[in-house]
């Protein structure tokens, strides 16, 4: 299964969803993070880039700027810190809620993303039900500025 | 211990250039005061030639007023005899004090003494004899064979002190004729001793200097090669995570979401997937802990144990409560570590205490923390540090042999199969690991059926 540059909308769709992007190569990955939403049942609409490249220049045309980005690291042609230092750089983009979503979490990769300026950094969680909660926990904090240190990593 | 061996030698070089250089200078030492004893002597032998012939100018010129007296009678000749006679007398008495180191000269001087002493009284009686009467020829011959007698002894003891001379010289000479000699060889011996000592030192210094940049390159060499092994290890780790979570997820997803379609063999299987794939994860993350308890740049913090514990409480809170286990920490204290490396440790050491229990009977874990001095610590290894740290965890679990005190310790080591008690056999090896990078050493006591303490000592 691929995921090209699709976009789902979960449930009605109306102006008053969450717009969701979701950067990621993997597309196992991609499938459980829509399968997650869509038992979620939230009013969201998710936006899928294979690369960091594809997620650049989709952001750059859009019109309607997503609420959150979550954001794999390990990315081919553009990964997760370029593109996370890219969208932290340009004006129209800088106050993104971004969510660092990895396989690993080891302490180099969250001490520079939040250097960098992301707002979470999330595991990737091992099973289904944890990849729910993770989900549902960040789409209902809605203060999305940088959290401190200790409250970056969601575990 | 190069550089010991090094400074050793160096060290032996200078001694050997120092005592060369000793010798020379005790030796030209001799060699002056010799050359001034040479010449105090020959002077000597002047002086006592020089008294003598005084002695006998001295006689003399008392011969000569007796002899002009007896031809004249003119009392004229007579005018200073005694002064004469005291004026040889002195020069008699300090040929004796000049002789007075020479037993035979000392000899010789009496001798002469009784010989001018005869001569001055063959004089006198001359002298009495030629107031009133011509002295006759017989006595003349008498005085002047005495006189002989005089000038020969006077000539004898002159050439004993030239031969006396003659042999200090010679021996003296000699010493002399050695040590000009000696010292050309000496000073050629230290010029040589202190060129070679130069070479050596450049060549020693030469070569710790080679060997030095040798060790630094093989270190270097070997840093490399386990950054890589270690990035190899992380990262091999890491990536075999990637699809261990697809099949926990997908088998996860099947279970739940394909319940109904499922036989009840089909659902055993799919558990038996996920079960295996569990332990995978544990192993990795295990090879994860280790890996990452391999890195030694980490930084190194004054904290407090009761923190960690406090931690690790908490992390293992559910496990705790589900086996109704209990820690008890008494008088912990605060030291030098790398503290996400200690929580793992004491994850790690806690875990086995939870894990290794007796049936029935809920784990009672006991953690201490005190300083103590390095002399009472009583283990077969050198112990760099004056304080330590010494960490103890006991446990009341069901212990081990210990036979097995060290194995345990070691990579993949375990002592139990997997259906009474599951582990991946990393937990210790990584426990001794941090242990290491932390300069500490680790004991485990412990009897079967008797739970178990784990002694950690770390420099304070």
């Amino acid at each position: 299964m691929h995921f090209p540059l699709q976009i789902y909308t979960m449930n009605s769709g109306t102006a008053k969803s969450i717009n969701i992007f979701l950067a990621d190569d993997d597309n196992d990955d991609c499938l459980f993070f829509r399968d997650a939403l869509e038992e979620l049942a939230a009013e969201t609409q998710l936006t899928i880039a294979n690369n960091g490249a594809e997620l650049m220049s989709l952001l750059n045309k859009t019109a309607q700027l997503p609420h959150a980005i979550f954001l794999d690291l390990n990315m081919p042609r553009k990964n997760g810190f370029e593109c996370l230092k890219e969208i932290r750089e340009t004006p129209r983009l800088k106050d993104i809620t971004v969510i660092i979503f990895s396989t690993s979490a080891n302490m180099d990769s969250i001490n520079k993303t939040y250097t960098l300026g992301a707002n979470y950094y999330v595991r990737k969680p091992r099973t289904f039900d944890m990849l729910k909660e993770v989900i549902k926990t960040i789409l209902s904090i809605d203060m999305p500025q940088q959290q401190s240190k200790e409250r970056f990593l969601l575990r | 211990m190069i550089e010991k061996v090094k400074y050793l030698r160096i060290k032996v070089i200078f001694l050997f250039a120092s005592v060369a250089l000793l010798t020379l200078s005790v030796l030209s030492y001799i060699r002056i005061t010799n050359l001034i004893k040479t010449s105090e002597l020959v002077n000597h032998t002047q002086t006592v030639k020089y008294e003598l012939e005084n002695t006998y100018s001295a006689l003399i010129t008392i011969e000569s007023n007796q002899r002009g007296y007896s031809l004249s009678r003119d009392s004229l000749f007579l005018k200073d005899f005694t002064g004469a006679i005291n004026n040889l007398d002195k020069h008699i008495k300090r040929v004796d004090s000049l002789a007075k180191d020479n037993p035979a000269q000392q000899q010789n001087v009496n001798v002469l003494r009784d010989l001018i002493t005869k001569r001055i009284e063959y004089l006198q009686s001359t002298l009495s004899i030629s107031k009133n009467s011509y002295v006759t020829a017989e006595r003349w011959a008498g005085g002047k064979t005495l006189m002989n007698y005089v000038r020969q002894h006077i000539n004898k003891m002159e050439n004993e002190e030239d031969s006396l001379l003659k042999t200090r010289l010679l021996i003296f000479n000699q010493q002399s004729f050695l040590t000009p000699l000696t010292s050309v060889l000496l000073i050629i011996a230290s010029i040589l001793i202190l060129v070679t000592a130069y070479y050596k030192i450049m060549l020693e210094l030469n070569i710790s200097d080679e060997l030095k940049l040798d060790v630094a390159k093989r270190n270097e060499e070997l840093e490399k090669t386990n950054k890589e092994l270690e990035s190899f290890t992380y990262i091999s780790s890491h990536d075999l995570q990637e699809p261990l979570r697809k099949i926990q997820t997908f088998a996860a997803r099947i279970i739940t979401s394909e319940h109904g379609n499922l036989s009840a063999k089909g659902e055993d299987y799919l558990k038996r997937i996920q079960s295996a794939a569990n332990r995978m994860q544990i192993l990795i993350d295990d090879l994860l802990a280790y890996s990452r308890a391999s890195k030694a740049e980490q930084k190194f913090e004054k904290t407090d144990l009761q923190t960690i514990v406090d931690e690790v409480k908490n992390d293992l809170k559910e496990i705790l409560e589900e086996k109704d286990g209990t820690i008890e920490t008494n008088e912990l204290c605060e030291v030098r570590i790398i503290p996400f490396q200690f929580q793992q440790l004491l994850d790690n050491l806690i875990s086995n205490a939870i894990k290794f229990t007796k049936p029935g009977q809920p784990p009672h874990i006991t953690i201490r923390g005190r300083i103590i001095k390095s002399s009472t610590i009583n283990i077969n290894q050198i112990l760099p540090q004056e304080d330590y740290c010494h960490i103890s965890i006991s446990d009341n679990g069901i212990g081990f042999d210990p036979q097995y005190k060290d194995r345990i310790f070691e990579l993949f080591q375990r002592l139990h199969s997997r259906e009474e008690y599951e582990g991946t056999g990393l937990g210790l090896a990584i426990v001794k690991k941090i242990v290491d990078n932390h300069q500490g050493f680790i004991t485990a006591t412990s009897e079967l059926n008797k739970g178990a303490t784990f002694d950690i000592y770390i420099p304070a």
